[in-house]
């Protein structure tokens, strides 16, 4: 059953990978593998960039695919990553195993599996899902070693904790929220009379040090950028900046808008199943909180993460899977509880049509969102997506490029608010980005922000004419094409 | 003592007849002018604020400063698409329903306009009678900055504008519905519609085209409103 859970899993990430336009994040991210494959050295950057993990473990694969820079990249490719972290996610449910009944980790698995946000953000190349994945681990593993004491797994979860810190810098709210549900654990444990473990010491010491040699070794690039390790410890201080919104504020609630207030395309039952199944699990945990630590260590967690990431202004969907892979558990156990409140002859029915409700319900709001809405301004999951439009823009881009014959056709690109043509472009010999159009510049084709195509029209004279394009919602650009490479049709327009 | 012979006397005469036949028709012509009135349009909240695309180019929207200068048409102009039948190539849209856009509503909110499929579409407002017609006003979608691709506006007399069609806007510049390349300019959507001119044209049927929009492939409509004499 649980290979049948990662195998379905799996397949739904990387069913029809494309279908979604690349986002400018997965943009941004691209650029910066694109340059790792061309032979530059990776730099952290702390000012607006994540951590390396994604692009170290994208770098392989790539690169065993052939290829060679930005240019060789497709969408699949990349998407192939998070796909199998997604997967992945619904496997590391079994290091709670001897925490949480298997029927109920089974049943969290619908969630995590199937789940729109999961899936959603499980198709997309951007460093959440990893992050996620990278938590649950985090607890997986601290779980067992509390369980068993083996200090294997204190070094797994030291290595989980440092490529958590590597991957973003919310790891901080992440560590926050387990401390803080640790300590809650702890003191019920403590009352309910079970002692510490006796070599936590030497095991805490040994996390950390497997905690500091990940995290120093990502972010100082395997050792060839040592100023990486300074400038992890800077990003802390902008990301306390960058969490006052930056353009991304919105109120406390706006998680609670996002799962439960239904949408033009879609009711939102990841979030409906999860309130009802999690509330349930949520009182189970509290419940059998001396005698069942892990169901309340997640609800603890769960709890912390929700209030930090809803009291902090800054907010975008994805960040909503930090709270919902724990809350799936507590959404499982609920299940789980539900189906064994039916007495006996009724039970194995109940608990299968209150499976297949979920599933359904789930896979009605998966399939919309994730498959025939992706890019849609109303999906609550495109946060600012990439509209269909530039693949217009990037066709008749290459028409007029390979229309131009021998000569080497130069594409120039004008304005800040350019995201994600760099991707788009990619496969163009000769492009080149510019604040303002250069004054010695014979550009074939102008592709201009919206913002600077007057005064990009002047600069390029007479002889051009314009065509609108989207690039995102509200994010409008303008290509001028040459009067002279147009159709005898096109020069005719006034 | 001047003397006329008769003949030159009736040319005069006849002369002078037409002199004053042509101040009267001018007369005529000028009053009927100024019976022109501008276009009063009741327009919905704006729903996003400035000019989102400030571009001066050619064959796009000039941005323009100031209000919108008045549209003249004759006094007496009503809306005669107000709650008149709609049909359209998507007879189960996505969202909404055909209604919608003759209801009166102009508000840019979910709920108030109608959604139909990807690509070419189009939406057939029968007006029950032929009339003089003198301005279209359309409200495809206007809560954030697009613009809407390949938008062609038709009148005929015929339900299956297979006859008698005339084109009144076009801004399918690359044909790619089919219906010959346009020249009229393609233009960000806002609050304030896209008012056609309906040239007098006397048609019972007005049909608008579209092929998607800059944000997505779907094509919407909020309102529509046909102004022509009763």
């Amino acid at each position: 059953m649980a290979i049948a859970a990662v195998g379905a899993a799996l397949a739904l990430r990387l069913a029809a990978p494309e279908t979604m336009p690349v986002h400018t994040d997965e943009a941004v991210n691209a650029s910066i593998l694109g340059g790792m494959l061309e032979g530059r050295t990776y730099r952290y950057d702390p000012v607006d960039r994540h951590g390396p993990t994604l692009y170290y473990a994208t770098y392989p694969w790539v690169r065993s695919l052939g290829a060679h820079g930005l240019g060789d990249l497709e969408a699949w490719q990349l998407r192939a990553v998070p796909a199998l972290f997604g997967a992945a996610l619904v496997a590391a449910l079994l290091l709670l195993e001897t925490g949480v009944p298997p029927a109920a980790l089974l049943a969290a698995a619908l969630w995590l599996g199937l789940g729109a946000p999961l899936v959603f953000y499980g198709r997309t190349w951007i460093h959440e899902t990893l992050f996620v994945l990278l938590s649950l681990s985090l607890v997986g593993t601290g779980w067992r070693y509390a369980t068993t004491g083996s200090p294997w797994w204190a070094v797994g979860a030291g290595f989980s904790c440092g490529a958590l810190l590597a991957t973003k810098e919310t790891a901080v709210l992440t560590i926050a929220a387990g401390i803080g549900a640790l300590l809650a654990t702890s003191g019920v444990r403590r009352a309910a009379g079970a002692a510490p473990r006796p070599r936590l010491k030497r095991d805490m010491a040994l996390a950390a040090g497997a905690l500091a040699l990940t995290a120093a070794l990502l972010y100082t690039s395997f050792g060839q950028n040592p100023r990486g390790l300074s400038d992890a410890l800077r990003s802390l201080s902008l990301a306390t900046a960058r969490a006052s919104g930056q353009g991304h504020e919105k109120p406390w609630s706006a998680y609670l808008s996002w799962l439960l207030v239904p949408g033009i395309r879609s009711r939102p039952w990841c979030g409906w199943t999860l309130a009802v199944f999690g509330f349930a699990g949520a009182w189970s945990a509290w419940r059998s909180r001396a005698s069942r630590p892990l169901p309340f260590f997640l609800l603890a967690y769960t709890a912390a993460l929700a209030a930090l990431y809803s009291i902090i202004p800054y907010k975008t969907p994805w960040l909503e899977l930090n709270v919902l892979a724990p809350a799936a558990v507590l959404a499982g156990i609920g299940l789980h509880r539900a189906c064994a409140a039916f007495a006996a002859p009724l039970r194995r029915g109940a608990a299968a049509a209150l499976v297949l409700f979920v599933g359904c319900a789930l896979g009605s709001e998966t399939w919309k969102l994730c498959f025939r809405y992706p890019a849609d301004p109303g999906n609550p999951l495109a946060y600012s997506p990439t509209v269909p439009d530039i693949l217009r823009l990037e066709a008749r881009v290459e028409a007029i490029t390979q229309g131009a014959g021998g000569r080497s056709p130069v594409v120039a690109v004008v304005g800040r608010d350019i995201w994600p043509l760099p991707w788009y472009l990619r496969h163009c010999a000769s492009v080149g980005y510019w604040a303002e159009l250069p004054m010695n510049l014979a550009p074939t084709i102008v592709v201009s922000s919206a913002g600077q195509a007057e005064s990009t029209g002047r600069s390029l004279g007479p002889g051009w004419r314009a065509e609108i394009y989207g690039l995102r919602p509200e994010v409008l650009a303008i290509v001028f094409t040459r009067l002279a490479a147009a159709s005898p049709r096109e020069r005719d327009r006034p | 003592m001047i003397t006329t012979s008769l003949p030159l006397m009736l040319r005069k005469r006849r002369t002078a007849t037409l002199l004053a036949a042509c101040v009267a028709l001018g007369l005529l012509a000028t009053a009927r002018a100024d019976d022109k009135v501008p276009l009063k349009l009741d327009l919905p909240k704006p729903m996003f604020v400035g000019t989102p695309v400030p571009v001066k180019l050619p064959n796009l929207e000039a941005p323009r400063a100031g209000r919108r200068p008045d549209f003249l048409v004759p006094k007496g102009v009503v809306n005669l698409a107000l709650n008149k039948k709609v049909t359209s190539s998507d007879m189960e849209p996505v969202l909404g329903d055909l209604s919608l856009i003759t209801d009166g509503e102009k508000a840019g909110d979910e709920g108030n306009y109608v959604e139909l499929g990807k690509g070419k579409q189009w939406v057939q407002i029968d007006l029950a009678q032929a009339s003089k017609l003198y301005a279209i006003v359309v409200w495809h979608f206007h809560s954030q900055a697009r613009a809407y691709k390949a938008v062609v506006v038709q009148v005929s007399n015929d339900p299956n504008f297979a006859d008698g069609v005339q084109t009144l806007y076009n801004s399918d510049d690359q044909n790619a519905l089919g219906l010959g390349a346009g020249k009229d300019p393609t233009y960000i959507e806002t609050y304030e519609g896209r008012i056609i001119d309906a040239q007098g044209i006397s048609a019972r049927y007005v049909r608008l085209y579209s092929s998607g929009n800059t944000t997505s492939e779907m094509n919407h409509y909020i309102e529509v409103e046909v102004y022509g004499l009763p």
